[in-house]
């Protein structure tokens, strides 16, 4: 049946599945495949629409239809949810993902990275979280390494951005390495935040989902849930709602599943927004808090050559020297993110560089000898999801504490790496235009105003919001993805992740979709 | 390194803004500044009469989408044969994209032009849309730096919309090196 639009009926629709799948990221595409491949009925229910590049994902015989065309208007609008202008409420932290078949990953940079050992660790001494170790899901990464083609970025991928980081991160001595790319014939056009056009940026729209479609699941775009279905304390189906893709707006017509089992997977900034609205899981008050995002900081260099960051892979060297933060008596020193060099077109350049008139103007003319840094920092601080009056979902993230600390020296780190690589001058994204001409500038950063409307966050890995452990007061969901109030109700994507995960999550993310899957079918849920 | 030095400066020390408490305040600031407008003989007609004919906005008021042109004209004004945001449509594209979204951004949006409208009576006696260019682009400098975070984040929010849709325009390509997408575009989805 493939993937149904809802341009393509004009009735409501009911149907019945063994397993319902709400969203079609990596979390729910992993689940919707693996389910369907074992033969059961699957449903998925996709709130963004489909749209393809230069070849059609579900038979790649044939052309798409080019709507993965590149622009970063036209795709911030189709791909990203809010149109790519969603925020915290305080407007500091832009919150990126996805709104499409495939979710995040169509977005994402295809940066690849098993979970690291200390961060499972800690889910399951601190939190609870079980079966969920290294040996668990060793054979899964396997999996998912094999499926998705994820390898080493060789030299060849490095961009002139990536050469520069790579040099500036050597030359201070800091650890770094290849960034496992998911990634088949790459053509490295440099437009991976917009959707593939090539189809070689390994996504859930060119992967799993096709998969999912070719082992019969039935995934409906456009199909927004309006509530999660329950009787008795069981989960029963949902509601959706057919949105019109032109207008963005919704439409009378309905799509009502019943099924076995109800999979929620509409992401770190979805779920738990939905349980809310459904009024389900949520008696200890726990759904929607502990939100953490890895909001990224960024930092421009200014060289005499051109680096051209906008071709090319993303990020193919990075930096794991600062991935775990570092204390001093008790108190944070430096550390705690992921830095990596950072791709941007001229339209999100625009809103990062600072100041304006002819002085943005100036900066902007100067985008081909730019390079840029970002950082993902491993939040500590936790945010919060919470419902407004009219049921829209409302994001906290503070930047305060530690997370105000590490985002500091996210900013320090990311301008030293681009001074150590010949940056002529280093510009920070704050509004004021902050300026660094050599090391003595540095000191510059530790009084930089990051306050809201001060200098602009991205925030592009979710976790938290539907936590899972062991004890059912403090947590949403337990070790199996059920959750501890609702039977049949699971929860498989980032937002059962007690933290951020330190690194790209996706691998996670699909892993534990993988874990979950094998356990839903060995224990013959469905 | 000090904590307190990292955290937000809001608007009432202590109480970090949300969305609802920055519309708010600011709604309440636009008001209480704007409580001149009608001394000043500014209503909807005159802002009106500063837009083309023909030219009216669907989503935000007249007075609002008139404070939006002179912003954007100051945040990306043409030079020479460069294009800035008036000759691009920014104006209208911004006041376009939100039909497709709920109520909250056309509200923050709103509540934003309504500050930066009614801010410099304080500091210079007289609405933005009414300054010279260079008063216009020093009210602009002093929101990007100033105390108050939500006169910051209503230029940041301000900034970013136009900023964004200038430079995602082709014609603004050649002048900054970028040479541009590899395949054919497809239907804008700024078209609703």
């Amino acid at each position: 049946m493939g993937v149904i639009e809802g341009s393509d009926f004009s009735a409501d629709r009911r149907e019945q599945a063994d397993v319902l799948v709400i969203g079609s990221g990596a979390g729910g595409a992993t689940v919707a495949m693996r389910m369907a491949e074992a033969g059961k009925r699957v449903i998925v229910l996709e709130r963004g629409g489909y749209y393809t590049g230069l070849i059609d994902p579900l038979d790649p015989g044939r052309p798409g239809r080019g709507e993965l065309d590149q622009r970063e208007d036209d795709m911030l609008a189709r791909i990203d949810g809010d149109r790519g202008l969603g925020t915290t409420g305080d407007g500091q932290v832009a919150l990126t993902y996805g709104n499409c078949v495939g979710g995040a990953t169509v977005h994402y940079w295809a940066d690849s990275y098993r979970t690291p050992a200390d961060r499972l660790a800690l889910w399951e001494s601190r939190y609870g979280v079980e079966g969920h170790g290294e040996d668990e899901l060793r054979p899964h990464f396997e999996r998912i390494e094999a499926d998705l083609g994820i390898h080493p970025a060789p030299d060849s991928y490095l961009n002139g951005c990536n050469r520069l980081f790579k040099r500036g991160s050597e030359a201070l001595g800091w650890l770094g390495e290849p960034v496992p790319q998911a990634r088949r014939g790459c053509v490295k056009s440099g437009y991976c935040m917009q959707g593939c056009s090539y189809n070689a940026k390994q996504s859930m729209l060119v992967t799993y989902v096709p998969r999912a479609v070719r082992a019969g699941a039935l995934v409906f775009a456009d199909a927004r849930v309006e509530k999660i279905l329950a009787e008795n304390g069981r989960a029963t189906g949902a509601v959706a709602v057919v949105i019109d893709r032109d207008t963005q707006q919704p439409t009378s017509r309905r799509i009502e599943v019943r099924a076995k089992i109800v999979v929620v997977a509409a992401g770190g900034y979805g779920s738990a927004p939905l349980l809310l609205r459904s009024g389900l899981a949520n008696a200890n008050g726990q759904v929607g808090k502990h939100l953490r995002a890895n909001p990224c900081s960024m930092v421009f260099g200014l060289f005499d050559e051109d680096v051209v960051m906008w071709r090319g892979i993303p990020a193919g060297y990075g930096c794991m020297e600062w991935r775990l933060a570092r204390d001093e008596k008790g108190r944070y020193r430096e550390g705690g993110y992921l830095l990596m060099p950072n791709q941007l077109g001229p339209g999100a350049l625009a809103a990062f560089l600072p100041g304006f008139g002819a002085e943005h103007r100036r900066l902007m003319e100067s985008m081909p000898r730019l390079a840029s840094t970002i950082a993902w920092i491993d939040d500590e601080e936790e945010g919060e999801i919470t419902l407004a009056r009219d049921g829209s979902a409302e994001y906290a993230l503070p930047v305060i504490g530690r997370n105000a600390l590490m985002l500091r020296d996210s900013i320090k780190k990311g301008a030293q790496v681009l001074l150590a690589a010949g940056a002529r001058e280093v510009f920070l994204a704050d509004q004021v235009g902050t300026r660094i001409r050599d090391e003595k500038d540095l000191a510059k950063i530790d009084s930089v105003e990051i306050g809201p409307g001060a200098m602009s966050f991205a925030a592009p890995h979710p976790a938290g919001g539907c936590r899972m452990g062991r004890d059912p007061a403090t947590s949403v969901v337990g070790s199996s993805g059920e959750t501890h109030e609702v039977e049949n109700l699971y929860v498989a994507d980032p937002s059962v992740f007690p933290t951020a995960v330190s690194v790209d999550p996706s691998e996670t993310i699909l892993a534990f979709s993988h874990l979950l899957s094998d356990r839903l079918l060995e224990k013959g849920v469905v | 390194m000090n904590v307190s030095r990292s955290q937000a400066k809001p608007l009432l020390a202590g109480h970090p803004i949300t969305r609802r408490g920055f519309l708010a305040r600011s709604a309440a600031l636009g008001a209480a500044l704007g409580a001149g407008s009608l001394a000043c003989g500014t209503g909807e007609q005159d802002y009106a009469a500063l837009l083309s004919p023909g030219e009216r906005p669907k989503q935000l008021g007249v007075r609002e989408y008139v404070v939006l042109r002179e912003v954007a004209d100051r945040l990306v004004p043409a030079e020479g044969e460069k294009p800035g945001a008036l000759a691009l449509g920014v104006p209208a594209r911004v006041d376009g994209e939100l039909a497709f979204h709920g109520p909250k951004l056309r509200d923050d949006l709103e509540a934003a032009l309504q500050l930066v409208e009614w801010w410099p009576l304080l500091s210079k006696g007289s609405r933005f849309s009414r300054l010279d260019p260079s008063a216009q682009d020093a009210v602009l400098a002093d929101m990007a730096s100033s105390r108050l975070a939500a006169r910051r984040t209503a230029f940041q929010g301000l900034k970013f919309v136009t900023v964004f849709f200038t430079y995602t325009q082709e014609p603004t390509w050649p002048a900054i090196g970028y040479d541009g997408p590899w395949v054919p575009r497809k239907r804008p989805a700024a078209l609703a």
